[in-house]
């Protein structure tokens, strides 16, 4: 996939990013991050908030490369664009888009769906992901960083 | 009974019985019944030459297998739901060259350090829609981070979502004996093993 395809099949706005917009999603990370240490939450609780950390941290890379994803599927095309920003992080998107899914299913269908290794595994990926995402911006778009 | 399975997938059931385009042809028509594949779209999946496939898509549509319909010059084909032998020979297709045998396919690099793998929900029940999503349950030494590529490959393959859930053998064990509702709720309903089999399933933590 590459950006002209995501802006011809309307997935994708180009969109010059600021640094102060970066900060507020590092913030919305930082929080989300912190709010999955808390005690007494149930697996399915733990895999939401790390699944909206992945999606923004998903979000900060594709806006650091100068794009915002569409509204309609906006999960679905950070994603897509996560990928298209660096084929580095394709397997990590196809692994995102799978929770998409179960985020779906324990938000929409059913509790318990979500287990201790469901949560712990997207985690574990998630925090390495914030760790991999601040140094790709800091290498590509060090004002951003 | 687990090395029997092994050996059985090994050889492919379907193998010994039809050829491998007749297999595929089926395979996709029967496992999604209500689809109709145009030629060029069917040759696609199964990775061969439209012309390959004449002569099989001819054979099944005379013998009632297939039912077609044209659209435009485009001809399509699809499973004949109204056959006597459409019952039978879907669930010998969903156990073998369907979704069970893909998903098999998909966990094979893993396997060593799989306790078992089932399919749950409505597709085990056989009460699926067209966009029912496959509930796989897989029991095992292994990262969800690990299973992301190999079920995309399967879900292309399929037309179909994959929810996995994945469990350690002792996180399935503990949840088990503490009657966790959910799990409760699975292991109460129809399954299709993947890999493993019901005994495994009731020594999963012992092994």
């Amino acid at each position: 996939m590459s950006w002209a395809k995501l802006l011809a099949d309307n997935r994708v706005t180009a969109l010059p990013p600021s640094k102060a917009e970066l900060d507020n999603l590092r913030s919305i990370v930082a929080r989300s991050l912190k709010d999955v240490e808390s005690t007494g939450l149930s697996a399915d609780a733990r895999f939401i908030m790390a699944y909206d950390a992945a999606r923004t941290l998903s979000l900060l890379v594709v806006r650091a490369a100068g794009y915002r994803p569409r509204t309609v599927g906006a999960h679905y095309n950070t994603f897509l664009a996560l990928e298209t920003a660096d084929q580095a992080f394709a397997a990590l998107s196809v692994y995102f888009d799978g929770c998409r899914m179960k985020r779906n299913s324990c938000e929409y269908d059913f509790a318990g769906g979500v287990s201790d290794t469901d949560a712990e595994g997207l985690l574990t990926a998630v925090r390495q992901f914030a760790v991999d995402a601040e140094a790709w911006i800091k290498a590509r778009y060090p004002h951003l960083a | 009974m687990r090395i029997y399975l092994r050996n059985m997938r090994k050889l492919r059931t379907l193998d010994a019985l039809l050829p491998k385009t007749r297999q595929g042809i089926l395979a996709a028509t029967l496992v999604q019944p209500e689809k109709a594949w145009y030629v060029s779209e069917l040759a696609r999946r199964l990775g061969v030459p439209s012309s390959s496939l004449q002569r099989e898509l001819h054979d099944l549509s005379e013998v009632g297998i297939l039912k077609t319909h044209r659209q435009g010059r485009m001809v399509y084909y699809q499973a004949n739901t109204d056959s006597p032998v459409f019952p039978d020979l879907s669930g010998l297709l969903f156990k073998t060259a369907g979704f069970v045998d893909v998903l098999a396919q998909a966990l094979k690099p893993l396997a060593a350090r799989l306790r078992t793998a089932f399919v749950y929900g409505s597709i085990a029940a056989g009460s699926e829609q067209s966009d029912s999503d496959i509930d796989l349950m897989i029991v095992g030494q292994v990262s969800p981070t690990e299973l992301a590529l190999p079920l995309r490959r399967a879900r292309e393959l399929l037309g179909r979502e994959i929810n996995p859930t994945v469990y350690t053998p002792a996180e399935f064990d503990r949840k088990r004996t503490a009657n966790d509702p959910f799990l409760k709720q699975v292991l109460d309903k129809p399954k299709l093993f993947v890999l493993g089999n019901n005994n495994e399933l009731g020594k999963v933590a012992g092994g």
